[in-house]
Formats: C-alpha cells, structure tokens, sequence
C-alpha cells in the first residue's frame, strides 16, 4: 500500500490530540452528577474548561473554533484547511439569503447568528449578499451565480417555499465539496462526502415517510452523488419499507436501514433514527484508527469532536430540562475513543 | 325585616303584585342557574379532557423539542427557524350560550412547519414542530373553552345572588310586609267593629 507522507505530521499530532477525546465513562459521570454546578466542576477537569458564569453554549462553539484551528494549522495547503472551513460559509450564506426574504416581507433581518468560521470573512459576506455580488462566492462561481439567482427568482414567483434556501444550498455544498475533494485528489475524503450525502439521503428519507411528504418533493431534495443514486430511493418511497431495505440491500448500509426501517416501523421516533444514522458514521470512521499516512485521522478527528460536543449538549441540555438518567443514557451516541 | 311602607289596602295590593312577580322571576332564575350549572359541569368536564390532552401532547413535544435542541447547535437552530413556514389566521366571534356571551375563535393554518433544509438539522425537530402545530388549534380551543368555563362560572354566581337574594331577601321582606300590613288592617277592621258595637251598645243604653 503506497503511503501518502503529506499528513506524517498532521497525523501524529491528531493522534495526540486524540488522548483529549472524551470517554463513554466520562459521560456516564456527568450524568450522574446531582446539579449543573457538578456538571461544570467535572467539565473543569477536561479541555472544556467552564468560566464561571458561562453559558455552555459559548463553551461548545469554542471548542469547535479550537478543533478547527488545529485542524487548519496542520493540515499542509489551503486549499485543504480551507475544504473545512466551507461548511461555515454555505451556513453565512443561507442565513443572509434568508434575511434577504425577511426584508423583502417587511420583517427584522437578524445577523447575529452568523459565524466567522468560514472562508470569507463575515464583513465580506454580508456585502456579497447584500449587493448580489454571487461571483465572489468561494463556491462553483457560475453553477452557484445561477442557482442563487434562480432560487430567489422562483421565490420571487412564489414557485418555491423558502425552505428550498436550504436545500438548494446544501445540494451546491455537497456537489462542490466532492469536486474540490476530486480535484485534490483526496480519495478518502470523496468516499468521506458521499458517505455524508448517503446518510442525509437515508436519513431525509426517512423525514419525509413522517411529514408525509410527496414523492416528487423528495425527488428535489435528494442530494445527488452518494453511493446510493437517489433516483432508486425515490422509486421505492412509495412502497413499503421492505422495498427500501431491498434497494440498499447490497450496499454499506444494509444493517443501518434494516435497523432504521423496523424502529420506523415500530413507532416513527425520528430521535432513534438520528442515534442510529450518528453511530453508523462514528462506526464507518472508527476504522480510520488503523491508518497510520492519510487524511483519515483529521477527517475522523473532527467528526469525533462534533460528536463529542452532541453528547455533551445532550447531557446538559438533557440535565436543564429534568430528564431521567435512563434516558440521557439511550441518546448518548457512541464515542470515537 | 319588613319594608317601611304605610299599611294601607292599596299598598298591600301593591306588593302582593311584586311578590307575585318575585315568586315568578325567582322560579325563572332558579331554572336559569340549574340549566347554566349543567352546562357548566358539561364544559368543565369536557375542558378537563382536553387539558389533560393538551398538557399530554405538550410534555412530549416539549421532550423532542429539547430533543433537537440538544443534538443542533444553537445557530443551526437559529437559522433552521429563521422563516416561519406556517401562516396562521385567527377569527374571532362571540357565541350566545344561555345568555352569555362566550368567544368563538376560528383558527386555520397553512404551510409546512418543517421549513429548512434536512442536513445538518435534526429529525427530532421535524417531531417537535409538527407535534406543536398539532397542538396549536387544540390550544386555540381550550383557550376557548376555558374562556367560556369563566364567563359561565360569572354568570352562575350572579345568577346565584339573584336567587339568594330573591329567596331569602325580598321574598321574605315581601311577605312579612304583606302579613303586617294584613295584621294591621285586620287590626283596623278589628278596632272598627270594636268602636261600632261599643257605640251601639252606648246608644242602646241611652
């Protein structure tokens, strides 16, 4: 097997930081902790150092902010530190585009929940938005100019809803995110976003069963190039569950449908579904642990970080709101150490 | 206690027709007042049933709520519900149950909840709202209901004090008048007779 020695470096000090990763018993403690003053000594103790009088949530994006810069620090060209900052952008874009809406229906356009993650700064966001200047977009410039133009026309027309911000927009991210992942060459990466876009079609799938959405509906929103070509999930919505799990039946994901099929089946509890679709990736990466010359480690590093800090809101948001143990122990998903 | 009024035939008349009337009003309010409190016990009843459903539907929408809340990010939550997708319309009338006035609101909604994409945004939400737009009109209704139960409740206790009042107020005040003013004028006629026959058993003498 050729070695790929760009991230010997990267690797090694992913691999450090891995020993920060916090363990299953670690959040079996905190879910035996009597108060959220408990729960903000034990949090003391790890890299998820509280301040006092600080609300939580500043905390999480913290840390996310912090696994992104070492993520970027290591990580040997731009092009690839910039390859996880572009969530962060499509995130800004949706937002001001949605704010756009709001001020054409009279309403308060609401900033403030954008983040300064991305690869544009938020300053220049604003003014690409703001003046429709689409082409300074880091994305596809011609397919993104034209799918931001036809999005807001149609809207315009009220031929679309404005969900269909969102939509529109996570599709443009998927497509170019496994171009850019092909034009580097980064085969991990590709398998990495069609394992995204297969778990988000599996999962909006699922969604749309519960909404009783239509089948042309689902038909738009699929995401296009996963494993699983959505035109098949599409064919099948319709019918049965069974004739889901037969489509994917000789792929990755059997087990994962099979599982996610009979507890829909059982009582349409979208909450199992997400633990179940959020195991299924934890699991699918856990095997990255094996690869000693590769991109895996930090792509699998980053995933286990925002998975830490899902269990970790589960447990406090789950703490705040009086939930029993027995229950923040079943939404717990599963850790990557 | 009877009314200060001058025992007089004219006067007695006078209120044997207002008795008479109270008599006839009392009977009337008394039906009134059982008719509201049947009602009344009808509308609790069925108020119970829904608040315990409302309160039922709530706690779990509530849990997928926190739910979503737990596993999204707070700006993702932010952005996922920046754009309302449900429009709501509330009409708001008056009913006459009884006599009493209670509201009567016409709620419709159109739209889909679920308005934002589905990556990087949680099943758990999609529960979450489509349980509270279920539960909105249930709560329209109850606002409703409970609404009607007050005014209902008001109106029993009014009624109530008409009656009381009626029973054992002027109705009693009414017919000790009436007997004193009877007495007296027995008393009168009696004093009449009295002096008729002295005066004819003094003529008689003479």
């Amino acid at each position: 097997m050729e070695r790929d020695f760009r991230y010997t470096y990267a690797a090694t000090r992913i691999r450090c930081l891995e020993k920060e990763l916090l363990p299953l018993s670690f959040f079996h403690r905190l879910i035996g902790a009597s108060s959220l003053s408990e729960v903000r000594k034990i949090l003391e103790e790890t890299v998820y150092g509280i301040r006092e009088g600080e609300e939580f949530d500043v905390l999480w994006e913290r840390e996310s902010r912090r696994t992104l810069s070492i993520v970027k620090d290591v990580l040997p060209n731009k092009r690839l530190k910039d390859f996880f900052s572009y969530s962060y952008d499509i995130f800004n874009l949706k937002v001001l585009l949605k704010n756009k809406l709001l001020a054409k229906r009279g309403m308060k356009k609401n900033w403030d929940i954008l983040v300064d993650m991305g690869t544009v700064p938020v300053d220049k966001m604003i003014s690409i938005v703001e003046n429709e200047q689409y082409v300074y977009l880091p994305f596809h410039k011609k397919d993104s100019v034209y799918i931001i133009w036809d999005l807001l026309d149609r809207m315009e027309k009220a031929e679309l809803d404005t969900k269909f911000v969102d939509l529109f927009l996570d599709k443009l991210y998927f497509n170019f995110m496994l171009n850019e992942a092909r034009e580097m060459g980064e085969s991990f990466l590709v398998e990495y976003i069609k394992l995204l876009i297969d778990l988000t079609n599996i999962m909006t799938f699922f969604r749309a069963k519960f909404a009783g959405r239509s089948k042309s509906f689902l038909s738009d929103v699929l995401i296009s190039g996963g494993f699983v070509d959505e035109d098949r999930l599409v064919d099948v919505y319709q019918d049965n569950l069974d004739s889901f799990v037969k489509v994917l039946h000789y792929s990755p994901y059997s087990g994962l449908v099979e599982k996610m099929a009979a507890l829909f089946e059982q009582g349409q509890d979208l909450a199992s579904l997400e633990k179940l679709k959020d195991n299924y990736l934890i699991e699918t990466l856990k095997n990255c642990k094996f690869v000693m010359f590769g991109i895996q480690p930090i792509v699998a590093f980053m995933v286990a970080k925002d998975m830490e800090i899902k269990n970790l809101r589960i447990v406090i948001t789950g703490k705040q709101a009086g939930l029993s143990e027995g229950i923040l122990k079943e939404r717990l998903r599963y850790v990557y150490v | 206690m009877k009314l200060r009024v001058n025992p007089n035939r004219m006067e007695l008349l006078r209120l044997r027709r207002r008795l008479a009337i109270a008599r006839r009003g009392h009977k009337l309010l008394k039906d009134k007042q059982d008719a509201l409190i049947k009602q009344f016990i009808a509308l609790v009843k069925e108020n119970k049933e829904l608040r315990e459903e409302v309160e039922r539907e709530l706690q779990s929408a509530y849990l997928n709520f926190i739910g979503a809340r737990a596993v999204m990010s707070g700006r993702s939550l932010e952005e996922a519900l920046l754009i309302p997708g449900i429009r709501s319309y509330l009409k708001v009338g008056k009913v006459n149950l009884m006599s009493v006035f209670v509201p009567r609101f016409d709620f419709m909604q159109e739209g889909d909840p679920a308005n934002y994409g589905f990556w990087e945004t949680s099943g758990e939400l999609d529960a979450a709202l489509y349980s509270f737009i279920k539960l909105l009109p249930k709560l329209i209704k109850l606002a409703e209901m409970e609404k009607a139960v007050i005014l209902l409740a008001d109106e029993i206790e009014r009624t109530r004090r008409r009656v009381n009042a009626l029973e054992y107020v002027l109705i009693p005040q009414l017919e000790e008048t009436i007997s004193f003013i009877t007495m007296k004028l027995d008393e009168v006629e009696r004093a009449a007779l009295t002096r008729l026959m002295k005066i004819k058993e003094i003529v008689r003498k003479h």
